[in-house]
Order: C-alpha cells, then sequence, then structure tokens
C-alpha cells in the first residue's frame, strides 16, 4: 500500500469548511432560550436572602445613574460651604459670663495617701475670672452655696485642746 | 438696462450619469464596505441591549441570547462535538454572561466577550473530561450539497466521492478530537467560523503569533491524519 501525500493548506481548508453544515436540530434554539430561563430562576432561588434584597435597591437606583464623581465633587463643595459660613460667623466668648473658674481637683499624685478633704480643697482662681456687668444677675451657681473662710473650713482644723 | 439673457452654469459642467462612468459596471458600495456597516450596525444594536439589559431588561437580555447563540454553539460544538455537552455549555456560558453583564465595560465588543466565556468555559470542560471522549454529532444541512467546497471535493476521482457523508462527518471530528482543546479553539474559529487572527488572539487571551503557531501546528497534524482525502 503506498503512502498518500498528506492534504494541502488549501485541501484541508475546504474539508474542515464542510463542518459548517453540521446544524442542531430545528428550533433547538427556542428550547434552549427557555433552558436558559429556567436556569436563571433556578440560580435566583439558590441565592440567599440578602442578595435578593441587595439587588432589588441596585435596581431601585439603577435608573437614577448617578455619577459618583459628580456626587462626591458637589459634597465637597457643600463641606467647604458650611465650613466658610462657620469661620464668617464670630464665636462667642464664654469667659464673660462666668462668676468665677472653680475646679475641685483631689490630689491624686500619691494614690498611697489617704484622700482627705482638704486636699480637695477648692482653688479659686479669681485672676481668670473676669466680671461682666450682667455676669451677677445672670451667672448660676452649681450645687449649694459653699462659704471659705482663710481657704480652709473651719471645722476641719484639728483641734490642740487637751483635757 | 435690463437683458433678458440668462446664463446656465449647467452647460458648461460636463454631461455625467452612471452610466458613462468608467466604473458603471462596479458596484457604487462595495461588498466590503457593506459588509462593514452591517458590522457596525450589529455592534451599535448590541451596545443597546447590553445597556438595556444592564438596568434590568430582562427582554434585552433574551434578544442578545438569540442574536448569538448560533455562532456560540458553533464554536462549543466544534471544540466538544457533542451535542448534549454543548447544550449543557452553553446554557453555562448565557448563565456567566447573565451573572456578569453588570460589569460589562464595553472595553471590547460582547460578542467578543462572549466568546472569550465560551471559549474558556469549554477549553476547562474538555481539560477535565480528559479521555472521554464519546461523540453525539449533529445531522449536517441538506445546503452542503450546494457548497463549492464540497461540490469539489466530490468531483471524479477524489477520495471524498467514495466516502460516505456520514463517514467523512465522522472522520473530521474524530481528527479534530485528537487535538488539544487550545489548538481545537483556534481550528474551530479560524478554519470553521471564518474569524481574523487578531480577532481570536482578543478572544483567547494571547498574541497573534502565538495564534499563528497554534494554527500551524493544529493544521501540520490534521493534514496528516486526513491524508486518505488527498486527491489522487
Amino acid at each position: 500500500m503506498e503512502d498518500k501525500p498528506p492534504l494541502t493548506e488549501q485541501q484541508l481548508q475546504a474539508l474542515l469548511r464542510l463542518k459548517r453544515y453540521e446544524q442542531p436540530a430545528p428550533g433547538y434554539f427556542d428550547g434552549l432560550l427557555k433552558n436558559v430561563h429556567r436556569r436563571q430562576r433556578e440560580e435566583m432561588l439558590r441565592r440567599p436572602a440578602w442578595w435578593l434584597a441587595l439587588e432589588r435597591v441596585r435596581t431601585f437606583w439603577a435608573p437614577l445613574q448617578m455619577d459618583w464623581r459628580y456626587a462626591g465633587t458637589m459634597a465637597g463643595v457643600l463641606l467647604v460651604g458650611i465650613g466658610a459660613i462657620r469661620l464668617s460667623i464670630p464665636t462667642r466668648n464664654d469667659a464673660h459670663t462666668l462668676f468665677a473658674a472653680v475646679s475641685v481637683r483631689p490630689d491624686t499624685s500619691d494614690s498611697d495617701k489617704a484622700f482627705t478633704l482638704a486636699a480637695a480643697r477648692p482653688e479659686l482662681d479669681m485672676k481668670k475670672a473676669k466680671r461682666s456687668p450682667q455676669s451677677s444677675t445672670t451667672a448660676s451657681v452649681q450645687g449649694p452655696t459653699r462659704f471659705i473662710i482663710d481657704t480652709q473650713p473651719a471645722s476641719y482644723v484639728p483641734t490642740q485642746i487637751r483635757f | 438696462m435690463n437683458t433678458a439673457t440668462t446664463f446656465d452654469l449647467s452647460a458648461l459642467l460636463p454631461v455625467f450619469s452612471p452610466a458613462t462612468s468608467p466604473f458603471a459596471n462596479e458596484p457604487l458600495v462595495s461588498s466590503k464596505d457593506v459588509s462593514m456597516t452591517e458590522q457596525e450596525q450589529s455592534r451599535r444594536e448590541d451596545e443597546e441591549l447590553v445597556a438595556r439589559s444592564q438596568t434590568g431588561d430582562a427582554a434585552a437580555f433574551d434578544a442578545l441570547i438569540v442574536k448569538h447563540s448560533p455562532r456560540l454553539y458553533g464554536l462549543v460544538y466544534h471544540m466538544t462535538s457533542n451535542h448534549d455537552d454543548t447544550d449543557d455549555l452553553l446554557q453555562d456560558v448565557w448563565a456567566k454572561a447573565y451573572r456578569g453583564i453588570g460589569g460589562f465595560r464595553g472595553k471590547s465588543q460582547f460578542y467578543t466577550w462572549t466568546h472569550t466565556i465560551a471559549a474558556n468555559t469549554t477549553i476547562n470542560f474538555l481539560k477535565k473530561r480528559n479521555n472521554r471522549k464519546t461523540m453525539s454529532l449533529d445531522d449536517v444541512d441538506n445546503g452542503i450539497a450546494n457548497d463549492k467546497d464540497f461540490t469539489a471535493l466530490t468531483a471524479s476521482s477524489t477520495p471524498v466521492r467514495d466516502t460516505d457523508l456520514a463517514e467523512l462527518q465522522i472522520k473530521l471530528n474524530e481528527a479534530m478530537q485528537k487535538l488539544t482543546p487550545d489548538h481545537r479553539a483556534v481550528v474551530t474559529m479560524f478554519d470553521i467560523q471564518g474569524m481574523a487572527h487578531a480577532e481570536i488572539g482578543k478572544i483567547l487571551g494571547v498574541s497573534e503569533g502565538t495564534v499563528r503557531s497554534r494554527l500551524f501546528y493544529a493544521h501540520k497534524q490534521l493534514q496528516a491524519w486526513l491524508a486518505e482525502f488527498a486527491p489522487l
């Protein structure tokens, strides 16, 4: 048996082109569309509820076609505007409404020390306080009135009298 | 002074009619131009359908399925030589396309995008299927009798003349199945579907040189396997 020469390029291409005539049965593509639909429904049923909810939200907002660059620019402009307005309004100085700056700071530098009321004495800094003409009527005093004699309550001085 | 004479400018111009044109026998629009126009029209239609699909229009996506399925079927079928596998794979392809249509930005044509999905899905399937090479072939369309290639091949003193059409179909598909999936994809797209090298490269994500190289190697193998159909 003699060896045949191989096909030429053109002959091979002509043979392969014949494969185009292999076609599915008529109506196959109508059935394919139905099968694709069925598959889409099956996939939808398998999706978790949160995914469906997310998809609904996305579909709801989809018609807006929001341009995020535009939205970002507008948000930036809005922030700059708010900042500019805030800077342009003069701020009120609250110091003139205060009668006195009173602070009570317990001495916590040495934790071994027993707490004494003397250590927690109030410090009244009259230099910091500014008095306004209205302050005597408008200033509100927090808590009960405290009477201070020589910066230390008299009752707290230990007695030296011995009997 | 009012002169009544009128000057007809057209009298000076040479009379031109299609009949006197040196190109009278040639069509005004070449078939290549028509093809380009059709392609452009098809591309625009795809863009519109994709945009509608992305807003949730199911009918638009159905239209894309109807339009592109025949060519995608051809790609998958000629790579698998199995109708049932092709049917399953095609459903996979459209399911993937449906899931991904929202992220499709139109950097490539929809046609190229779907072909990429189909080619990759089929190549992965074939690599998993490995040695199980059962064929379930589609019927050959009656139009083959009028094909000029077929009439030339069945002319006198050619081996195809003596070969039964079904046998020829089986031989061709068997030869195709001997190729690796990557080579089969290139042969299917170039020789059967008539795509250009550059287009195949885009679909498979390889260079044009790689496409040509694969094609050359695949042709060499097929020429040897189908030597029995060489003219006497």
